[in-house]
Parts: structure tokens; sequence; C-alpha cells
């Protein structure tokens, strides 16, 4: 190692060489973390507009098709596609 | 006791003993942990062989140092040490669950799996692969003849032993140690051994003796039944509580095919087989249900076969049917006998009713076995899941083939897979589907079942089964029963009619395979189907595998042997040097081959027999020994004739052995009787085969007698990185997504490849391997530069694999996202003369048309290529919508485009197109703009002519490209390149600083247009804008690329704007006094990193598919007035840095000078370029084709060059 360094110009040119390296690393970094599309990650269920939209009969349609009627073509709004 | 040469001979016996039975163990444990899936056993071997060699190599490192002078103590320590190793790994792996966080009844994520066995297998094989060098030496030691030959006859013996103490211990293992000591007996056997040969060492210092006689006690300690039995419990209980939190463990014992244990939650029992629950009982309503359906479907049965099943009550339920018989089939009478203290006194009576026949048999060994004419009138398979090589057995056609053979007439097989109730998904679908096409291939009849898990009731015989729950009610009450206690009401809600229509079609529309012994597909797609559940991307990633056929695993050895004859021919070696590294590729080669036909075997043999989990040790051992047979006739071999041509004979010899292979195991599985002995003389003939190159190649690579560690050494890792290579790769790809066979077929053609290094090293002509004047090295480890090239193009073929894969690009929507953007309420598909919808309802403005751009206007291409966008038009000729789908732009320069897209809603189309005069484009990407509005107008004229009959748009707008080729950007380029030549064969300092000054001006400050990494990428991804969109680019990159083929790096030299910077400030910093000169060998390495970055960001932009990797290079944001955050930080430090060094940049940290640096190779008009002057060079090029040469030209007059000062 030490055959390396034999001059105070050797380290500041591997100084140069890790700073610029370093700053690449940085710069790589925050692009990667800009890109990443707003809200991903871990998401919360927006209860109020969960319960706004129950409460408006929205989603009631879709649970519907979840059960299977007892009576022929009774709520049967999807065809042949169970739980959608 | 001294120690003498049999001492250490015995030392190696044992340790090879000892490496089978730690090897069987924890492959035992790993396969209960991970719940039976075999492709822990690729990853096992995988693991256990690289760290081997890791341990190797650390010998090898260490063997200089006067502390291993003696390797004889260290070896005695390693032998006391190993135990205590092997108990932690037990331990590690029973808890390994918990750490992962993996909850019951969950599979472990393939990558976690990779992970955690990768380390759990470290110590043990790390300390076994560093023995064997030190075994080596201490033998040579003891030998003490002083001849080279000797080197070959002790490594080969000891060789020998390490394979004959392999066959020892496998053996003990199989038929001694775990049939009548159990685990921890079996820890305390091996401990006593190795302390015993510890103690024949003689050590004399008091503390070594003490360590040897605490050893021994606690082998003893653990032998005994008190002691052990304890243990074993304790360690039962801490591995059942990660598997089965909330079960109470009532007994456990290892099967033949697995772990199996009892448990109890209040009045329920189940049983536990390899940590999954596979019945329980009582569970009377469901065991009703069951046997009413199926004895409906199949209402006039009298014999039956049941495979297991005997636990859960439906032997019981069915008797109360009149049946005749039921043969019911027991894999294990061991776990029999354990399990049926416990069950119900009714289900005890049931077994033991004379109308039952039990078969203590494996189930596809029973029914080969089964007499001709001998047939049933229902089999059911409920038990078994496809998420084992073990048990998707009774998926494979050739068990439905086996089974319907002794199925009669009117026969039904009924059969039960987990699938989803709500959802089938492509891989749920394929996973379920698979099996029910596998069964409708020889039973076309079938009847679906649909929920959580699909039962399939199968026949030939039409009319014999249905989906009719009426007519199975009526079915189930004609039976003569005592009490028809099933509510047969219950069958209309077991088979719900758009259930099953859901199932039917969406078996129709998914792609499925047929599962088979050598092909077990349905294994597979329970793998991808846990990672997908995991959210591991290791699943896309096989699945990727799967779509690319052979080619991934063709490419890295093409490429590699490819390479190793480029670096052979171009670099400077002796053919000693040559043949040396020949002879090592062919031992890895054998290496990877060996193991490869270790786990073909291994699995072919649970796909066909089926107690893997049993014999591993034997199979293993077995093949050792063919390994030791091997070594022994290859050492003959190595005698008597000349080894490199033997060895090429070796590869020959197993190259057509394994594409023979498949053909012999087709043989094997048409007799029962002949499998298994079959199964264990190919491990030992395969081993036999593989063994024979390594004293061969040990024989090739030798070097002198005092080299016999690093000999030893280098051999055993060659063999061992093979070897981990071909563990991991057969393993947990080849065998589950190729299969059997052409995995044979693959290991053919890859010792047939590693002929070629061995046939250059033997035969090349001289003057071919002295062509190296142009490959000459110029930098430092010249193996790192070619192992860096290597993964680059693997990578790149990888990409080229993929994009040949990659689904075309979506011209279909669902009606939710039409609605979105055209407010019609209901559409129709039209496929010509495109894929559009035409929309009504919804909107009173009337129908609407709705187009992908890439299908209404597939030529426009963006700056990367084609741009794709949903858009609707109505008939008047307005723009209702338009939405981005997808594009291969710079993604920082679209992340506005939606809204850009938004803001066009409502534009009136019929009489004007869209262009940038009209709109204003997005900011900073105007090519993009551009072409995402002609997109637009194209697509909306195609349309609006198809769905309306009117033409919408002017036709033939002239695009607002100011007649690009007479554009001032594109003359003042093609004048600036013109200039180029004739000041370049001039050879003219002034000439060469006013161009750079003019392309520093133009290119740089005027233009912004410089050729950097992003272009690299993006013409290796095939992402362009097209010739008349952007005709200056094209001079640009055909120029940079034309010349450095024929001029070298003169870009870098000559035009580069930011070269030029860099220059005159490198040239402001002499005149200041500041350039200084680095030492020559800083210098040379530091120099590399720019083909290390070069490697590092194509990989990572290929693998990734993010070009911003690609964007770090300031020379792409100098010009752009891009300052700003860490930018600024890089370009700060580079230019500072050009004050004191010259062109400090370009130098050592540009990746796209490091790729035009390769061209300093080629410059095939060298000859014609002014004549370099290397002795006035202060950068160091001392040659024509030195890589470093950046075409400065300073040389020529050596004005500004300064060597003085270093």
């Amino acid at each position: 190692m030490r055959q390396y360094f034999r001059h105070l110009r050797d380290i500041q040119l591997l100084g140069l060489v890790c700073v610029t390296l370093v700053f690449i690393g940085l710069f790589l970094t925050a692009q990667l973390q800009q890109l990443e599309p707003k809200g991903s990650g871990w998401r919360r269920i927006d209860i109020e507009l969960l319960q706004k939209r129950l409460e408006s009969g929205d989603l009631s349609d879709h649970e519907a098709a979840w059960y299977h009627p007892e009576i022929e073509g009774e709520g049967d709004v999807r065809d042949g596609e169970p739980g959608r | 006791m001294p120690a003498n040469r049999f001492l250490v001979f015995g030392v190696v016996l044992i340790l090879g003993a000892y490496s089978q039975i730690v090897q069987a163990i924890l492959i035992r444990e790993s396969l209960v942990v991970f719940y039976g899936n075999e492709v822990s056993l690729g990853i096992f071997f995988g693991s256990w062989l690289f760290w081997v060699a890791a341990g190797s190599l650390v010998a090898l490192r260490l063997a200089r140092l006067p502390a291993f002078s003696r390797p004889l103590p260290w070896l005695r320590r390693l032998l006391l040490l190993l135990p205590l190793l092997l108990l932690l790994q037990i331990l590690a792996l029973r808890l390994v669950r918990l750490v992962l966080d993996v909850s019951s009844s969950e599979f472990v994520p393939l990558g976690e799996l990779f992970v955690s066995l990768f380390l759990i297998n470290t110590p043990s094989a790390l300390v076994l692969g560093f023995a064997f060098p030190l075994a080596c030496r201490s033998f040579q030691q003891l030998s003490n003849t002083g001849k080279s030959d000797s080197v070959t006859g002790n490594v080969s013996r000891l060789y020998v032993a390490d394979a004959l103490g392999a066959l020892f211990g496998g053996v003990l293992f199989t038929f001694v140690l775990i049939q009548w000591l159990g685990l921890t007996g079996s820890l305390g056997t091996v401990t006593l051994m190795l302390s015993a040969i510890a103690w024949l060492f003689g050590e004399k210092r008091r503390k070594g003796r003490l360590a040897v006689w605490i050893t021994g006690l606690i082998g003893l300690a653990l032998i005994l039944p008190q002691s052990g039995q304890w243990l074993e419990r304790q360690l039962e209980a801490m591995r059942f509580s990660t598997l089965q939190p909330s079960l109470e463990l009532v007994d456990s014992l290892d099967t033949r095919y697995g772990h199996l244990a009892l448990a109890r939650l209040g009045g329920q029992t189940s049983i536990v087989l390899d940590g999954q629950i596979t019945e329980s009982f009582p569970l009377p309503l469901e065991i009703e249900q069951q046997a009413a359906y199926l004895l409906s479907q199949a209402n006039d049965a009298r014999r039956m076969l049941l495979f297991g099943n005997y636990a859960s009550g439906l032997v019981e339920e069915l008797l109360r049917y009149p049946v005749e018989q039921i043969d019911l089939v027991v894999e294990d009478r061991r776990a029999y006998e354990r399990v049926y203290p416990n069950l119900p006194e009714a289900g005890r009576n049931a077994l033991a009713d004379p109308r039952v026949a039990l078969h203590f048999s494996d189930g596809r060994r029973f029914v080969n076995r089964l007499e001709t004419g001998r047939t049933f009138d229902l089999v059911l398979v409920l038990n078994a899941s496809p998420a084992s090589a073990y048990s998707n057995r009774y998926f494979t056609r050739e068990f439905y083939g086996q089974i319907a053979a002794h199925m009669n007439r009117r026969g039904v097989l009924c059969t039960r897979v987990s699938s989803a109730s709500n959802y089938l998904g492509k891989t749920v679908g394929g996973f379920s589907g698979s099996v029910y096409h596998t069964l409708k291939s020889l039973l076309p009849e079938i009847a679906i079942v649909p929920g959580d898990d699909h039962v399939y009731c199968a026949t030939r015989a039409p009319g014999r089964i249905t989906e009719d729950p009426g007519e199975l009610e009526r079915r189930y009450l004609k039976i003569s029963l005592d009490e028809h206690r099933f509510p047969a009401m219950a069958f209309h809600s077991m088979l719900p009619a758009a259930d099953i229509r859901y199932v039917r079609k969406r078996f129709a529309e998914t792609e499925s395979e047929i599962n088979t012994d050598r092909h077990p597909i349905t294994y597979y797609l329970n793998m991808v189907l846990w990672g997908r559940f995991s959210a591991s991307e290791f699943a896309d990633w096989m699945e990727q595998l799967r779509q690319q056929g052979l080619w991934p695993y063709l490419l890295p050895p093409i490429l590699f042997v490819l390479l190793w004859l480029m670096r052979g021919t171009l670099e400077e070696a002796a053919r000693p040097v040559i043949r040396r590294r020949a002879a090592s590729l062919s031992i890895t080669m054998l290496g990877f081959i060996a193991m490869a036909a270790q786990l073909v075997i291994l699995f072919s043999y649970q796909a066909h027999v089926g107690f893997m989990f049993e014999r591993v040790a034997l199979i293993n051992g077995l093949f050792m020994t063919g390994l030791a047979f091997g070594a022994g006739i290859g050492g003959l071999l190595a005698r008597t004739l000349r080894p490199a041509p033997a060895l090429m004979g070796v590869m020959v010899l197993t190259a057509g052995a394994f594409a023979a292979a498949p053909q012999l195991l087709t043989l094997l599985s048409t007799s029962t009787d002949l499998q298994e002995p079959g199964y264990l003389a190919g491990s030992l003939v395969l081993g036999l085969l593989t063994g024979m190159g390594f004293p061969l190649g040990v024989s090739v690579t030798q070097q002198e007698q005092s080299g016999v560690v690093r000999s030893s050494g280098i051999n055993q890792l060659a063999d061992n990185l093979g070897g981990a290579a071909g563990g991991l790769i057969t393993g947990t790809l080849m065998v589950p997504i190729l299969g059997v066979d052409w995995s044979c077929y693959l290991l053919s053609l890859f010792a047939l490849m590693s002929l070629l290094p061995l046939l250059f090293a033997l035969a090349a002509p001289e003057r071919l391997i002295g062509l190296n004047r142009r490959g000459r090295s110029a930098f430092p480890w010249p193996g790192l530069g070619w192992a860096s090239t290597f993964m680059v193009l693997w990578v790149y073929g990888g990409v080229l694999l993929q994009q040949g894969t990659e689904p075309a690009p979506q011209t279909r929507f669902d009606d939710k996202h039409l609605a979105r953007i055209s407010d019609s309420a209901e559409f129709e598909l039209r496929e010509q003369p495109f894929d559009y919808y035409l929309g009504s309802g919804g909107s009173p403005e009337g129908e609407t048309a709705s187009v992908a751009s890439i299908a209404g206007a597939p030529d426009v291409r963006g700056y990367a290529g084609a741009i794709n966008l949903l858009l609707s038009v109505d008939g008047a000729g307005i723009l209702r919508g338009a939405r981005y789908v997808d594009s291969n732009e710079t993604p920082s320069y679209i992340t506005g485009i939606d809204g850009w897209l938004a803001g066009l809603r409502g534009i009136d189309l019929s009489a004007q197109s869209l262009t940038l005069q009209r709109i204003d484009g997005l900011s900073g990407a105007t090519v993009t703009s551009r072409a995402a509005l002609e997109a637009i107008n194209q697509s909306v004229a195609a349309v609006g002519k198809a769905a309306f009959d009117k033409n919408f748009g002017v036709q033939g707008d002239p695009p607002d490209i100011p007649g690009f080729w007479l554009s001032a950007r594109f003359i003042a380029t093609a004048l600036l390149l013109l200039a180029f030549f004739p000041v370049y064969l001039s050879g003219s300092e002034p000439g060469r600083l006013a161009l750079q000054f003019a392309s520093l001006v133009l290119l740089g400050v005027w233009l912004n247009s410089l050729v950097t990494e992003v272009d690299l990428v993006n013409i290796s991804l095939g992402h362009l804008s097209s010739l008349s969109e952007n005709p200056q680019r094209w001079l640009l990159l055909g120029f940079v690329l034309i010349s450095a083929l024929l001029f070298g790096q003169v870009w870098c030299g000559y035009l580069c704007p930011f070269g030029a910077l860099q220059e005159f400030i490198s040239r402001i910093g002499r005149r200041l006094g500041l350039r200084t000169y680095p030492g020559r060998q800083l210098d040379t390495r530091l120099r590399f990193i720019k083909f290390l970055l070069l490697a590092l960001l194509l990989i990572g932009v290929w693998s990734t598919g993010d070009t911003s990797l690609a964007m770090f290079n300031p020379m792409q944001h100098a010009f752009g007035s891009r300052w700003q955050g860490w930018m600024l930080g890089i370009i700060g430090v580079v230019l500072i840095g050009a004050l004191f060094y010259f062109r400090f940049w370009c130098r050592y940290l540009c990746p796209f000078g490091a790729f035009l640096a390769l061209s300093n190779k080629l410059a095939l008009l060298n000859r014609f370029a002014p004549r370099r002057r290397f002795e006035h060079c202060d950068l160091g090029v001392k040659e024509e084709f030195d890589i470093d040469c950046i075409r400065c030209s300073r040389c020529l007059t050596g004005r500004d060059t300064h060597k003085k000062s270093r």
C-alpha cells in the first residue's frame, strides 16, 4: 500500500476520485428517490371515503355478486364472474 | 500416537464420512422447515459447495503463513470444532421460520430461502473446505519424497479417502444411525468419532487433551437415551412451534418420506407432514359431504382404491355405502402404527373392517405392481398436494395413465388441488389448470367442484359424471343407505353454475402444460404461486426464464468459452499457462456437471421412487464412491497417457452419457423392481465418470512439489465452484423449469463446450496465440476486466432474450378505462383495420371511437421509441380524452404527461391537427411532446376514417420541424465533423485546439448536444428517435461510432465538448503551476475505475430498465445549466480536478470514454493517422494500441506534456 502513496499528490488524486464517486452515489440515490411515484409505499384505507361509498350504495352492487342467489337470475349482475 | 500418513488418511476418511452425514442431516432439516420443497436441495448443494470452495481458497492463501507450516494441530482443532458447528446449524434451521417471521401454512419466499440456507451452511462447509488442503499438506510433509509426481499421487489418494469416507458415511447414516439412533444419537456418534480421531493425534498439551475429553463426553451424552432423547424432544418442540404454533405436539417421527408429527387443537387432531397439515380428524360434516358427492358421481361404485386419507374418517363414511372392497394404500407402516392409536374408535374399527384391504406401499409402486385385469370403479387421490416433487407424482400424466389402465369402463378418478374460490388469475389458473388439463388428456369427461380447493372427478364414459346438482341429489337419494344424513340440497351450493362456468372459461383461456414425471410443471407452478403470494420477485424472474426456453442456460457458457478463447488469443501467456487454465476450466465444468447430475438423479428418484428423504445420504455416498473409483482410474490414466487428451476423452464420454440419460431413465420407469437399484447404480456411474477428470486435471495444473497445497487447493476450488453453480442452477432452475430430459441434454452440451478451451490449449497454432499486439493489457487485474466483460455481455444477452418474449403493446382495454376517457357507457371491440372500440350511450354527444396510438399510429417515434397513448374522439372530431399508457422515454422527462394530456380534452381535431404551434409542449421534452401530438393526430385520423368514415385533421400536415435537413443545427454539426478530418490528419495542435473550442461552443453551449452513456443505453435497447425526427443526433452518433472504429478514441481527443472544457481548464492549471502527475502505479489502477463504472452502469440499466442510472455523467448536465443538487458537487469537483490532473474526468471516471477506449484496440485505419511520439506522452501511453490513449495528440509536439515533475 505504501508504494501507492509516495507523494501527497497521490493522496490528493485518490481523495478527488473518492469524493467524486461519493457524489455520484448521492446523486443517483437522490435521482431514484425523486422518480418514485408519489404515494408509493404503505397505503392507508380512507375510512371516511369508504363509509361514504357504502352509505351511498356504491359498493353494495359489487358485494351482492359475491353471494350466490337462491333463485336463478336474482341479483345476477355479472355473467359468470363471481367475486368481481 | 505420533502422526503418520495413515493417520492423516484416516482423518480424511472420517472427514469424508462426516461431510456426508452433515449434509444428510441438514438436507433433511431443510426439507422439513421448507415444507418438503426440493428446490431447497439445489440451494443447499450450491451453497454448500460454494463455502467448501471458499474454505479451500482461505487455505490456499493462509498456506504461505508460518503459522500453517505445521497443519496437523490445525486439523485437530477443526475436528473438535465441527460437532459444535453442526449443532448450531441445526438450531439455526429449526428457528429459521421464526427469524424470517413466516407464518404457519406459508411457504418461505424463495429469495429468503436462498439467503437463509446460504448463510446457515457456512460454518461446516467452510471448515471442511479448509481441512482438505491442510490434510494434503500434512500428507505430503509426512511422505517427504520431494518428487513432483508424488504430488498428483498424494492428492489423488486423499481424494479417494474422502470419497470412500463419503460412502461409508452415507451407508452408516442411512441404515444405522438415523434408523436406530435418531438425530441426537447420530450427532453423538459423529462427535465421538471425531474426538477419537483427534485423540489419536497424540496431543501433548493438557488444554488440548481436555478439549478432546470434553468433546468425547458430549458425544457420549448425546448417545445415551436419557439425555439424547430429552434433547431430541426439546429440539422437536422448538421446530414444531415454528411450523404450527397453534397446535399442541403429541408425537413425531421421521418416516422414509419425511417428517411426520401428530398434533392437537381442542378436540381435533391433525397429521402434519413436513410442516404442513395433511389430514385432520374428526371432521364429520366435511367427510359426509365428501363421501356423498363422490359416491353420487360414481353412484354404483363397489370397488374403490383410496390413497392415504386413512385418518380423516373417510373410510368409515364410505363403508356406510354399499361397497364391496376398499383398497387403502398407506405409504409408511411406521407412521400408520403411530397414528392409529390416536384415531377415534369408529375410525379404528373401520380400518379393521374385512372390506378394507390395507396395503403398505408407496402409491406409485402399488399401482405399478397391480396385476393386469384388476380394476376399480372409483379411485380417490384426495390427500396429496403438488407442492413438492415427491407429491407431484400423484398429479402426473404417467400416474393418471396407470390409474386409467386399472379403471373399468365407467370408472371414475377423483382428485383435489388447491385453487381459489373467487378469481383465477394467470398463476392460480395455470397451476390448477395444469392438473385439470393433465387429467383431461386421458379422461376427457371432468366434473368440477369449485372453491378454495377444486375437486375434479374424471372418467372416460360420457354421461357418467355430472355437474347438475339436481341430478346428483337424485342419485344420492337412490343410494341404498341406512340413513341419508347428508342434506342433498347442499349439492346446489357446492356446485354453483356461474362459478363452474367461470372456472371452465378461465381454464380455456389460460395456457396450461401437461404435468409429467420428467417435466413436473405443476410442482414448478406451485413454486411460482407461492412466490407471488409472498411478493417474491424471484417468481416473476422464473416465469421469464421459462418463457425464454434454453437460451438463458446456453448463453453464459457460450459467452464464457468465447471470451476465454479471446483471452487466450489476445493475452501474452505461455502455452503451459493456457493449458493449466483450460484444465481448471474443465475441472470446473466437471464439478458443475457432477453436481447437476446428482440433482437430476435426486429429482428423478423422488419422482419415481419417492423416498429421497430416507436415501439421500446413500445416493450421495454412492456418488462419492463413484468419484473415488473414477479418481483411481483417472490417476492410472494420468500416469500412462498424456493427461490433457485423456481429460478431453473423459469430457466426451461424459457428454455421451448425459445425452443417453433420458432414454435410460425411461427404461427405468418401466420397471418397478429395477428402479431403485437402477438409480443407485446410475449415481455410482455418474460419479465414476466425473471422478476420472479430477486427477487428470491435477496432473495438468500442478506446478512443482512445493505447490501441493496450491495445486490441490486450486483444483478443489475449481471443482467445488463448478459444483456450487451446478447445484444451484440445476436444482432451482433447470430441473423444475425444463424438466429432467432437457437438463440432461444441456449438461451434455456443456461437457462438449468445455472441450474447446482444451483443444485450443493443445492445438492452437503459435501465431494465433501470439496475436497479442492488440491484446496487451495496459492496466492491472486482467481477470477482473474479463470477468466484467462477461457480466456485461451476459446481462445484455438477458435483455435481448427478455425483449424477445415481451408481450405486445397493449391495444385492448377494459370498459372502466374506456369509459373514463370517452364518457361512453358501452363499448364494442372492432378488430379491423386495427383494434379500436366503438362507444355508445353515456354522453349526449353521440358515439365515440377509442384507440391505442400504437395501433392507430404504429410508426410514430418519441426520443426513445414508440409511445402508446389511449385516446378517444367523437363523431364531430372532438378529442374526448387522452391517457398515457406506455413508452421508453426517460421517466424524468415525462412525469407530467398525464396532466398535459388531460389539458387536450375537448380540442377540435376535425379540421386541424395538433402542433406545438397550437399547444405548449412538455417542459424540456420537445421531441416527446411532438411525438405524442403526432401520435394523436395520426390515430384520430385513422380511427375517424375507420369508425365514422370521416377525415379528421389536415392530411399531410408538414411537420413543425423547420426543414430538418436544412436546419442550422444539422448544418453546423456537419461542418464541425467534416473539419475534424483535415485537422486530425494534419496533426496540427492549434488546429485541434480550435476544433475543440468550436465544439465547445457549438455542440456544448449552443446545441447542448453531446453523445453520452444515455445514447449508448438507448442504442443497446433499440430506443431511438426516427432519422427524420432527429437527423442531427443520427449524424453525431454515426460519426462517433465510425470514427472510433477507424481511428480509436478521437471523439474524446478532438470533439467532445466536455473534454474540451476540461482540457482548457487543465492548460490553465499548467500555466498556474498547479498541474501534477500521480505515481504511475496509482495512476494505472485508478484509470481502471471508468471501466468498472461503465460495466456497473450498463448492468444496472439493463437489469432494472431504469435509464436514470446512466445520468450521473456531468457532461449530460453541464451545458444544460442543470447545476443543482449533487450534480453541482460533481461538476465542481471534476473541474477543480482538471486544474490539477490533465482531463481528470476523462482519464479516471468517464464511462463513455471507457466505451470508446475499447476502440483503441481496433483503430482499423490507425496507420493513416499522424504517428504518435510515445516518448513525449505524460500519461503513460507507450504503444500503438494502448487502451488508454485518448488521442489528445499532445505528444506530437510535446509542448503541453511535462514529464519531469513526478
